[in-house]
C-alpha cells in the first residue's frame, strides 16, 4: 500500500508532493483538541485554522473527546500521515513520551489549555489560578460568603480550584469542602454537582462554574429547581459563550482570550518549525478578562 | 499479559522509543530496530490494534471537511461522527473551511494526499459545485451532509429543509401571526433555498401573502443574524414573529432582541431552525426545528464506510430525514 513516494511524503521530505497540491498548504499543522463541541475548543481551532491561512498553511483537526486512548491514536495518526507540528490540548499526561519522540523526529509541539508535567513544551494557557481568584472575588464583591464551585478533574480544574480557595482565604472566608463538587467537564455532570451544591442543608448563594460546559449543567439544574438567577442564586462562569448577551441573564463570565491564544499558539510552533531551533520552551500565560453582566447580583435576604 | 514496557525493558530503550520503531514513524537506527524486533519475537508482544495497524500503515480513517465548525450543529455531529467511526474502526480527522471554497478545494486535495479512505462533506457555498464535480474524479468514496447540489454522484444525507420552513412557518401562524419574518441562510446552498421555500409555501398555504421585506439575509454566522434581525425590526412595519434559518444566526437575533430592548415572546415572537444543547438552560426557553442530527450523523458514516468497503448499493442514495418540532416559550400570540 504504500508507495515509496508515500513514505517520503509522510516524511515530509518530498517537496514535490507539496508542491503538486494547488492552493497550497506549505505546511500541515494537526489540532488534537479534548473536545471540539466545546465551544471554547471550536472557537480556538476557528482561529488556529485563520492565522495557520494567513500564513499560507493547513490544519488538520481531531477530537478524542477527553479519552486518553483516542488522544494517542490520533497523535499516532497525525504523525503517521505528516503533519509538520501539532497543537494540543492533551486529557493524558502520558502523551509526554509521544510528544518528545515526535519533536526528536522533528516534529513539533504546542500544547493549548493544558500542560504536561515537566513543562519541555511551549504552551499557551489561561491563568486559572487567577480565573478562580477574579470569579470568586467578584462575588465576595457583592457580599456572597457562601460561594460554592463546580470543578473539574484535569490540572488545569485545580488551578481554578485554587484560585477559588485562595481568594476566600484572602477575604477571611473559611474554605468549606462541601461547597464544591465535581462537575466531571460535561453538561450532566455540572448539573448534579449543581443539584447537590444546591439541595444541601446550607445552601450557596453564589456558584461558580469550573467551565463554559459545566456552567450549561449548572444553568439547566437551576432552571429545573424553579430558582430565579440571578434574584436566588448568582452565577460566574469561567470561560465566556457566543450567546451570553442574547439570554436572560445575560452570562457574567471570566472570559480566556481564545483567539488571542490560538493565534499564539500558531505563531509558536511556526517558530519551532524553523530548523536548529533549540530555545528553551517558552510558557505563555494569558490573563482572564471579566465580563460583567447580569447573572450576579447580591445574596438574598 | 506482555506490554509495551516489557519491550523496553528487553531491549533497553525507552517506551516512546519502542513505540515509535512499532509505528514506524522514524528514524530508528537498524541495530536499534533489531534489538527491538528482536525482544518483540521472544515476548511474543502483539500491540494493540491501532499500533498494529498503524506499523502497516493502514489505519482506517474517514475525513470531515465542515463549512464552520464553530456552528453548535457542526460540532455535536462530529462528536457523533467520531463515535460512529470509531465503532466502525475507523479515525476521524476534521477540517474546517469557515465558508470559504478556497479553503475548501485545499482541504479536499489535502485529504486526498493523505489518503483519507473516505470523507463526509458539508459544501461552503454556490461555487462549491465546481469543485466537488472535479473531485468526484478521484472515485474516493464521499457522502455530502446538510448539503447538496443536484448532478452529484455522491450519496447525502440531509434533513428535509423544506419541511423544516414549514413546520416554522406553521407554528407561528397556528398562534395567530400573519407578519412573520425570515433571516434566511446565504443563497445558493441549499439548505438555505428550501427553507426559504418552506417559508413561502406555508404562507401560500395559509393565504398570506408573501412580502419580500421580511426576508432578511443572513449569511449562517451569528453577526449575520445580528443584523438581519435589526433590519427586520426596524422595518415600518416590523414583524410579529421572526424565524431564524439556523442556530448561530439565532444566537444574533437574540442578541438583537434583547438589545432594542424587546421582551420575547411578549413583543416579539422568535423560533430557529437546528435545537442548542443549552436551549432550557436560559430564557426565553427557545422553541426550536431540530434536526435529528445523532440520527444523521450515523447514517452519513454508516453510508460512507459501505461504500468504502464496496457494500453500498448500486445508484445514489438520498437519505432525508425529518425536523422535529421543539416547543418551548419564545413563541406566544402576537399583541392585538
Amino acid at each position: 500500500l504504500n508507495s515509496p513516494a508515500f513514505e517520503r511524503m509522510i516524511a515530509g521530505q518530498n517537496p514535490q508532493a507539496r508542491a503538486g497540491m494547488p492552493g497550497e498548504a506549505a505546511k500541515v499543522i494537526g489540532v488534537v483538541t479534548a473536545d471540539v463541541a466545546n465551544p471554547f475548543f471550536s472557537e480556538m481551532t476557528q482561529a488556529i485554522e485563520a492565522e495557520a491561512r494567513r500564513s499560507g498553511h493547513a490544519v488538520l483537526i481531531a477530537s478524542t473527546g477527553e479519552s486518553a486512548e483516542r488522544e494517542r491514536t490520533y497523535l499516532a495518526l497525525m504523525r503517521e500521515r505528516g503533519v509538520d507540528g501539532l497543537i494540543v490540548a492533551t486529557s493524558d499526561p502520558r502523551s509526554l513520551d509521544t510528544l518528545l519522540a515526535f519533536r526528536a523526529a522533528g516534529v513539533p509541539s504546542v500544547l493549548v489549555d493544558r500542560t504536561l508535567p515537566g513543562g519541555a513544551f511551549d504552551s499557551v494557557e489561561l491563568d486559572n489560578h487567577a480565573a478562580g481568584v477574579a470569579a470568586v472575588e467578584l462575588a465576595i464583591a457583592m457580599g456572597h460568603r457562601r460561594i460554592g464551585m463546580i470543578g473539574g478533574t484535569a490540572p488545569l480544574s485545580d488551578r481554578r480550584l485554587r484560585g477559588y480557595a485562595d481568594a476566600l482565604a484572602s477575604a477571611g472566608i473559611a474554605f468549606d469542602p462541601s461547597l464544591v463538587a465535581d462537575g466531571r467537564l460535561t453538561i450532566d455532570g455540572g448539573a448534579d454537582a449543581a443539584r447537590l451544591l444546591l439541595s444541601s442543608a446550607e445552601p450557596p448563594t453564589a456558584i461558580v462554574a469550573g467551565s463554559n460546559v459545566m456552567m450549561i449543567g449548572l444553568m439547566n439544574c437551576i432552571v429545573r429547581m424553579g430558582l430565579a438567577c440571578p434574584r436566588e442564586i448568582s452565577v460566574v462562569s469561567i470561560d465566556d459563550v457566543p450567546w451570553a448577551e442574547s439570554f436572560t441573564p445575560r452570562l457574567t463570565a471570566v472570559a480566556q482570550p481564545v483567539r488571542e491564544m490560538g493565534r499564539r499558539a500558531v505563531q509558536m510552533l511556526l517558530e519551532r518549525m524553523v530548523p536548529g531551533d533549540d530555545r528553551p520552551a517558552v510558557h505563555r500565560l494569558f490573563q482572564p478578562q471579566l465580563r460583567m453582566r447580569d447573572s450576579v447580583a447580591p445574596p438574598p435576604r | 499479559m506482555t506490554t509495551i514496557k516489557d519491550v523496553a525493558k528487553l531491549a533497553g530503550v525507552s517506551i516512546s522509543t519502542v513505540s515509535v520503531a512499532l509505528n514506524g514513524a522514524a528514524n530508528v537506527s537498524p541495530e536499534l530496530m533489531e534489538r527491538i524486533n528482536a525482544a518483540v519475537a521472544q515476548l511474543d508482544y502483539t500491540p494493540s490494534a491501532t499500533a498494529r495497524s498503524l506499523k502497516r500503515g493502514v489505519t482506517k480513517l474517514i475525513g470531515l471537511l465542515v463549512a464552520d465548525i464553530t456552528n453548535p450543529f457542526y460540532s455535536e455531529m462530529m462528536e457523533v461522527i467520531e463515535a460512529e467511526a470509531q465503532r466502525g474502526g475507523y479515525s476521524l480527522i476534521l477540517a474546517n473551511s469557515a465558508q470559504d471554497v478556497d479553503k475548501e478545494r485545499t482541504y479536499l486535495r489535502l485529504m486526498q494526499s493523505h489518503r483519507v479512505d473516505g470523507l463526509i462533506v458539508s459544501v461552503s457555498a454556490r461555487s462549491s459545485r465546481e469543485t466537488l464535480v472535479d473531485f468526484q474524479r478521484t472515485k474516493i468514496p464521499t457522502v455530502l451532509v446538510d448539503r447538496t447540489f443536484p448532478g452529484l454522484t455522491f450519496d447525502s444525507v440531509l434533513l428535509d429543509n423544506q419541511a423544516a420552513g414549514m413546520a416554522a412557518v406553521d407554528l407561528a401562524i397556528g398562534m395567530g401571526h400573519r407578519r412573520i419574518g425570515i433571516i434566511g441562510g446565504p443563497s445558493g446552498i441549499s439548505s438555505s433555498e428550501e427553507r426559504l421555500r418552506g417559508y413561502r409555501d406555508a404562507l401560500a398555504a395559509a393565504g398570506i401573502p408573501f412580502d419580500p421585506a421580511l426576508v432578511a439575509p443572513g449569511d449562517f454566522t451569528i453577526d449575520g443574524g445580528y443584523e438581519a434581525a435589526r433590519l427586520l425590526l426596524t422595518l415600518p412595519r416590523p414583524p410579529t414573529a421572526m424565524f431564524s434559518a439556523n442556530n448561530s444566526m439565532a444566537i444574533g437575533m437574540m442578541r438583537c432582541v434583547a438589545e432594542m430592548g424587546l421582551r420575547c415572546p411578549d413583543d416579539i415572537s422568535v423560533l430557529s431552525i437546528d435545537d442548542f444543547p443549552w436551549a432550557e438552560a436560559f430564557t426565553p426557553r427557545l422553541t426550536t426545528v431540530a434536526q435529528p442530527l445523532r440520527e444523521m450523523g450515523r447514517r452519513v458514516v454508516r453510508l460512507l464506510i459501505d461504500r468504502i468497503e464496496g457494500r453500498g448499493e448500486p445508484g445514489v442514495a438520498q437519505h432525508i430525514f425529518q425536523p422535529q418540532l421543539r416547543q418551548r416559550d419564545s413563541v406566544a400570540p402576537p399583541r392585538s
